[in-house]
């Protein structure tokens, strides 16, 4: 019986790290050659379509002059660009900071939620938003996003080039990585994901995940699918999915970037955390039950990816951490020996080169503080994901048994 | 034209061929209860064998008008009181031929009609005419004393003191009142073979010791003195050798290539004239420890192993579970198939092992002498001999035996049986070599009577000179070398073969995989685990290249970014 759980929980565990291990040579390649069509492809960056950016706002006082004065400097002709900032149910002073951005620029404006879409989270917002907007474009950040001038630009690049990309996807960077331990992990861990599980992706199977910030999508996707789904905590899986659906791929293009505060503290992290796992599991689970209707086979794989990441590889982890504990204890009669041993040493290395290699790909990002960041990174940080997916599982149960409203949680900002 | 060669084959068919002990065929005719042929009757044919290479086991009911054409000499043994079919009765009737009765239900045939038998229980003391010998065997024996007048006695029982005919000739006929030949006084039935069949036997005894249990945990030291003590008293000895062994404790194989002094010490007892034999790969099966456990026999379940030692067995169905025939066997068979994986994976593994440490495995040793019948078949495509005892009975592991000489039984399926009569050294008994020589006395009643027995080098070397003299003094006594025989032990890749009495070595494996092979896993299981950890570290390299190739590459990115 032990053995056929330590197996199970082997396969779980090893299903998923040779899956990133596939990942990872996958985003090596786009890191090697996501820049070769760029000169070709600005060539026929002739007839630009008109471009909206959206920045649903609620309570952000503290980054919105940042956001906006990085805004300010996008480069992109501004008679085909607007930008709409969504103030939603703000008591703080984000709408007045806003409104002096809108003074000054004409293609900066500020849009009050009505009464039908406020204090209803992001999408609602977005939602609002849309319907406020006029470019063939729609281009979304967060409010805590300081873009790079020409992101916008390349955005748009993508979907000219690519007609079969529903919507074109940048890379976000961290602004604060060096405040705290907690953000200097974040920053490894967000140059891993954008590299592995996007660029990754991207290169293997034409998927990429839309990140909720610094994407673009042609209006006519986003107004034919009704626009956001507002009972999404995860907006952004959930509209990838769909996407998908309709046809259409989502470009994953490095070139745009984006820079964005991360949570300094635990505490934030948590709640922001608890927020999307929640969400991929909502996306999961319903996708899950209509998982042999959905018309785009590639999107099944990568839902049962999700279903993986945090049913089975969990499951699998949690089982073998406790066969390991009990083993301690009494001799359950496991009969795979020192072999494991050096898996594990092996899964470990593992991890630590692929995130060399991401952070290497981030050029000033592989120093001697990083180098030792992450070999602690591995008994720390990435433990902490096996408590948070408790966690939301145990919310999304309550959340299901007791019939309870989702709240979405807004991250906090830091000065 | 074509029917002239017809004639003439025919005309040569019917020639009379003379007949002669060993080009004699036998067929042997039982009654029995049973529906498998009973242990009493392999026996019975492993004694034969020694007499004829031809020899024809058919049930009473399963007598043909044809059954017995060829055959030269006749046995009738009843296992169990029953008539005798009519038709089989009329035929051993006609047939003539010399018949040897056993058991019950003699009377019903013409050659024994005027032979009285009474059935008595309770004997234990013997006499045997040739030797005019008196035994006493330690367990007493049901058998049948013979009132006949007009008759050669061979073996008497004797009761109260008085001897009564119980093995008897009249012609060429036999009749022997030992019905049980699982017993020890089946002995006597064993030297009367030698009359029945007129062979001249050899005046000499072969005699044989084996160094038991050799295994990857022996102390190198008493196995060193043991073997240099009896080859300096130039005993050809035969190593028993186990391949691997497995810690009970903890499950972990020990090889010998853990253990480089004890190979030495058996490479050079080798190359001093020891004989290696294989006895089995692990010596154990599940979680008992090697020397202890069987191999070839699940004793837990007293069934054939049918299954590794990781998983559960099923219990073995009996015959009377299944409506037919057919039936049955389909299902035998298709349990059957995983012992013949086990077995054969077993047995090619020793010899591989065995080859790769450089000895060489002249022959085999079943662990325990226990092993199902289809086992047999199995361990007699890769060895030419067997030594030890036989497990007659294919469902209880615990009727074993052997016979007195040399034979080829049927049940071995042309393997040369070298059998062990007089046990070993037993350090639980006071005299223990004493124990030995009464069961050698008692061998001296059968002509060309086998004198093996083993040892366990653990033991030390204490009770070595007192058994090679006791041995050494049987009359007509000689040193039995396998290495003069000519044997065979052979995988599809390796084979150990004796020429002229020099072992010859075929070794068809790679010696670079060979090598890697003894640290390559066994298990599926951790096959798979070690091909994935190869792929991961495949994988990590690669990382780490890509690290080392971009960090190389940093001041070109830095101008190119800015430029």
């Amino acid at each position: 019986m032990a053995n056929i759980l330590f197996l199970f929980s082997l396969v779980m565990i090893w299903v998923m790290l040779l899956y990133h291990m596939f990942l990872m040579q996958g985003g090596f390649w786009h890191f090697m050659t996501f820049r070769n069509p760029i000169p070709e492809w600005s060539k026929h960056m002739q007839d630009l379509p008109k471009v909206s950016v959206l920045i649903p706002a609620h309570n952000e006082a503290v980054v919105v002059a940042a956001t906006l004065r990085a805004m300010s400097r996008i480069a992109y002709p501004h008679d085909k660009l607007e930008v709409l900032l969504i103030n939603d149910n703000s008591s703080d002073r984000t709408g007045e900071i806003a409104q002096q951005f809108a003074d000054k620029y004409a293609f900066i404006h500020v849009v009050q939620t009505t009464p039908a879409y406020a204090g209803r989270g992001k999408s609602s917002a977005l939602n609002y938003g849309l319907t406020q907007s006029t470019g063939d474009v729609i281009v979304v950040y967060d409010a805590d996003n300081t873009p790079e001038k020409d992101s916008v630009y390349h955005l748009v690049m993508g979907l000219l080039n690519d007609p079969k990309a529903g919507a074109v996807v940048g890379k976000f960077r961290v602004t604060n990585a060096y405040e705290t331990l907690l953000t200097r992990l974040i920053n490894i861990e967000t140059i891993c994901f954008q590299w592995m599980a996007q660029a990754g992706r991207w290169k293997w199977f034409n998927i990429a995940t839309i990140p909720g910030t610094n994407f673009a999508i042609r209006r006519s996707i986003i107004e034919e699918l009704g626009g956001w789904d507002e009972a999404a905590l995860a907006e952004d899986t959930e509209l990838t999915i769909r996407v998908y659906e309709l046809g259409w791929h989502i470009r994953f293009f490095p070139a745009a970037i984006t820079w964005e505060q991360e949570p300094q503290t635990l505490n934030v992290w948590w709640k922001q955390r608890t927020r999307w796992a929640r969400g991929n599991q909502y996306v999961v689970l319903k996708f899950m039950s209509q998982l042999f209707s959905l018309k785009r086979k590639k999107i099944v794989f990568d839902i049962i990816y999700f279903f993986f990441t945090y049913f089975l590889f969990f499951f699998g982890v949690i089982l073998s951490n406790s066969l390991f504990v009990l083993n301690l204890f009494i001799d359950i009669g496991l009969e795979v020996g020192n072999i494991t041993l050096i898996l594990w040493i092996l899964a470990f290395l593992l991890f630590v080169t692929e995130v060399f290699v991401t952070l290497s790909i981030e050029r000033s990002e592989f120093n001697a503080q990083n180098f030792f960041t992450v070999i602690l990174m591995y008994f720390t940080y990435s433990q902490l994901w096996i408590l948070l997916v408790i966690y939301s599982l145990y919310l999304e149960t309550k959340r299901i048994l007791f019939n309870q409203e989702v709240k979405w949680y807004k991250t906090d900002r830091f000065d | 034209m074509r029917y002239k060669i017809f004639f003439f084959f025919v005309a040569l068919l019917c020639i009379p061929q003379p007949v002669q002990a060993q080009d004699s065929h036998v067929s042997i005719i039982y009654s029995s209860q049973s529906n498998d042929i009973p242990p009493e009757v392999y026996k019975l044919d492993a004694l034969v064998s020694r007499f004829s290479k031809e020899i024809d086991i058919i049930r009473d009911t399963e007598v043909v008008p044809n059954s017995l054409s060829k055959t030269s000499h006749l046995f009738y043994y009843g296992v169990n009181p029953s008539p005798i079919p009519k038709s089989t009765r009329e035929q051993i009737n006609q047939s003539n031929l010399p018949l040897y009765g056993i058991g019950y239900n003699v009377d019903q045939l013409n050659v024994f009609k005027k032979i009285d038998t009474t059935r008595v229980q309770g004997i234990s003391k013997f006499h045997q005419t040739r030797t005019d010998t008196d035994l006493t065997f330690e367990l007493a024996d049901t058998v049948f004393l013979v009132n006949h007048d007009d008759s050669i006695v061979h073996a008497s029982l004797i009761e109260k003191n008085v001897k009564r005919p119980m093995i008897i000739q009249t012609g060429t006929h036999f009749y022997s009142g030992v019905y049980n030949l699982l017993n020890r006084s089946s002995l006597l039935v064993a030297d009367s073979l030698y009359d029945f069949f007129k062979v001249k036997a050899k005046e000499e005894h072969l005699g044989y010791l084996r160094l038991e249990d050799i295994n990857p945990s022996t102390d190198p030291v008493l196995l060193e003195k043991v073997g240099d003590y009896l080859l300096d008293r130039d005993v050809p000895i035969l190593l028993a050798v186990i391949a691997v062994y497995v810690d009970p404790d903890n499950g972990q194989n020990v090889h010998y290539t853990d253990r480089p002094k004890l190979l030495q010490v058996i490479n050079r007892l080798e190359e001093r004239g020891a004989t290696v034999i294989s006895h089995g790969y692990t010596h154990q099966y599940r979680s008992s420890e090697t020397g202890e456990g069987f191999e070839f026999w699940d004793v837990e379940n007293n069934q054939p192993v049918l299954v590794p030692s990781n998983e559960t067995p099923p219990i073995l169905k009996q015959q009377e579970a299944f409506s037919n025939d057919r039936d049955y066997k389909q299902y035998m068979e298709t349990v059957l198939e995983g012992e013949t994986a086990y077995i054969r994976s077993k047995l090619t593994r020793s010899i591989h092992e065995l080859v790769s440490l450089d000895l060489h495995p002249l022959g085999f040793e079943a662990p325990h002498y226990t092993m199902s019948h289809s086992g047999y078949a199995l361990a007699s495509e890769q060895f030419s001999n067997i030594f030890g005892q036989v497990q007659w009975s294919n469902s209880d592991w615990e009727v074993m035996g052997t016979t007195p000489y040399i034979s080829k039984p049927t049940l071995l399926q042309g393997m040369t049986l070298y059998p062990e009569t007089i046990g070993y050294v037993r350090t639980d008994l006071p005299r223990p070599v004493e124990e030995m020589r009464r069961a050698r006395d008692e061998m001296m009643i059968v002509r060309e009577s086998m004198i093996g027995g083993f040892y366990h080098p653990y033991i030390g070397t204490e009770h070595l000179p007192a058994l090679v003299d006791m041995m050494e003094s049987t009359p007509g006594f000689r040193w039995f070398n396998l290495r003069e025989q000519d044997e065979q032990v052979s995988t599809v890749d390796v084979s150990v073969t004796t020429v002229d009495g020099v072992l010859t070595l075929r070794d068809d494996r790679s010696q670079v995989i060979n090598q890697l092979k003894r640290y390559l896993p066994t298990s599926f299981l951790e096959r798979s685990l070690l091909a994935l950890a190869l792929v991961t570290l495949v994988a990590v390299l690669t990382f780490l290249i890509y690290t080392i190739y971009l960090r190389t590459q940093r001041k070109k990115r830095l101008f190119k970014e800015r430029g």
